[in-house]
C-alpha cells in the first residue's frame, strides 16, 4: 500500500489498518535507521518498539500536511536522537563515554558482517556531533534528498549540505588517519 | 583520495532468523493494548547512574557542609578579634583610654605556694588521708 493510501485510510478514521500497513511498509525500514544510529541489535528492537507507540498515539494527529514518510522518519529519528543523548547521560553518570561504548558496541557486535573497512567507517560514524551524524547516515546509507531530511529534522537545506559536508570530512579524516585512503 | 567507497552503503549488518515477520506482528499487536508489555520491559529503568548522581550530590552535600564549616569557624575566630576590640573599647576607661593598650610584664610567672594547694584541696572536699599525705610531703 502506498503513502497516500495509507494517508487515507488515517483521514478516514482507520487508524488500526492504517498502523498495520505502516508497520508492513517502515518496520524493516526504520529497524535499520534506527541500527545505523545506536549500534546495537537489541536497542534498536526496544526503541522501535516505542518508535511505533509513538505512531499509534500520534496518529490521529497526522492531518496529511506533511508526507507520511517524512512524518514518521521524524518521530524515528528525533526518538534516536533522544536516545543518543540519554545513553551520553548515563555514560557520563559512570565517568565513562559514550564513544568508548560505541566502539565497543562496534567491535563486539555479534551481528556485524562487514569488513574492517566497514567497521572504521561506523567508527567514524559514531564520533561524529548528533546532527551531522544524522544527516550522514540519511544522505549517505539512505541516499533520501535533502528536501525531506529538511522536513525530517526542520532546518534548511543549506544547512543540511553545510552538515553533511562537513559530516563527510570529518568521516575521510578519520579514515584516512585508520585504515589509509582507497583511490 | 577517496576513503568512502560506494561498497560501504551496502548493509554489513545481520538481524536474528525471521526477525523482520517477529517484528511486524509485535508491532502489529500495538494498537490491541498488548504494547503494554512491551512497554514496561522497554521503560524499564537502570537505576544506576541515579544512584550514582544521588551519591554524587550526597558527597557534594558532605563536602560542602565540611568547606562551610571549616570556613565559617575560621570567620567566626577572625570576627571575635573584632569583637574583643568591642570589648576593650567598652572596658576603656573615659579618663585614661590608653589604659587599655597598657602591656603587663607577663616575665613573672604566678606562683601557687603549698598553702594554695592546701586550701584547694580542703574546698574541693578531699579526705583526711590525703591531706595528711600532702601535709606530710611537704614537711620532709
Amino acid at each position: 500500500m502506498t503513502d497516500r493510501e495509507i494517508a487515507i485510510l488515517i483521514s478516514g478514521g482507520r487508524m488500526e489498518e492504517a498502523f498495520n500497513e505502516l508497520v508492513k511498509s517502515y518496520s524493516e525500514r526504520l529497524y535499520w535507521h534506527v541500527r545505523r544510529f545506536l549500534c546495537s541489535h537489541e536497542d534498536t528492537d526496544d526503541l522501535l518498539q516505542e518508535i511505533f507507540m509513538k505512531v499509534w498515539t500520534a496518529l490521529p494527529s497526522f492531518r496529511g500536511e506533511s508526507q507520511l514518510f517524512t512524518w514518521i522518519y521524524r518521530i524515528a529519528t528525533n526518538e534516536a536522537l533522544n536516545h543518543l543523548q540519554k545513553m551520553k547521560v548515563r555514560q557520563a553518570l559512570r565517568f565513562s563515554s559514550i564513544d568508548s561504548m560505541m566502539e565497543d558496541r562496534i567491535k563486539d557486535d555479534p551481528w556485524f558482517n562487514g569488513d574492517e573497512a566497514q567497521r572504521a567507517l561506523s567508527k567514524a560514524i559514531q564520533k561524529l556531533p548528533a546532527r551531522q551524524k544524522a544527516v550522514f547516515l540519511m544522505r549517505y546509507y539512505e541516499e533520501i534528498p535533502y528536501e525531506d531530511i529538511s522536513k525530517i529534522m526542520g532546518i534548511s537545506t543549506g544547512a543540511l549540505k553545510a552538515s553533511y559536508h562537513l559530516a563527510r570530512e570529518k568521516v575521510q579524516g578519520y579514515l584516512l588517519k585508520e585504515i589509509g585512503g582507497e583511490d | 583520495m577517496e576513503t568512502l567507497r560506494h561498497d560501504d552503503r551496502h548493509n554489513f549488518h545481520e538481524v536474528p532468523e525471521g526477525y523482520f515477520e517477529d517484528l511486524r506482528v509485535r508491532l502489529s499487536s500495538i494498537p490491541q493494548g498488548s504494547g503494554h508489555a512491551v512497554r514496561e520491559r522497554s521503560g524499564r529503568l537502570d537505576l544506576t547512574p541515579y544512584l550514582a548522581l544521588a551519591a554524587c550530590f550526597a558527597i557534594l552535600f558532605v563536602v560542602g557542609t565540611a568547606i562551610l564549616r571549616s570556613t565559617g569557624s575560621r570567620m567566626e575566630s577572625a570576627g571575635s578579634w573584632d569583637a574583643d576590640e568591642e570589648v576593650y573599647a567598652d572596658l576603656a576607661s573615659a579618663d585614661q583610654p590608653y589604659m587599655m593598650w597598657q602591656e603587663y610584664d607577663t616575665t613573672e610567672e604566678d606562683v601557687m605556694d603549698e598553702e594554695d594547694i592546701i586550701d584547694y584541696l580542703i574546698e574541693s572536699g578531699v579526705s583526711a588521708e590525703v591531706l595528711e599525705m600532702m601535709e606530710n610531703q611537704m614537711l620532709k
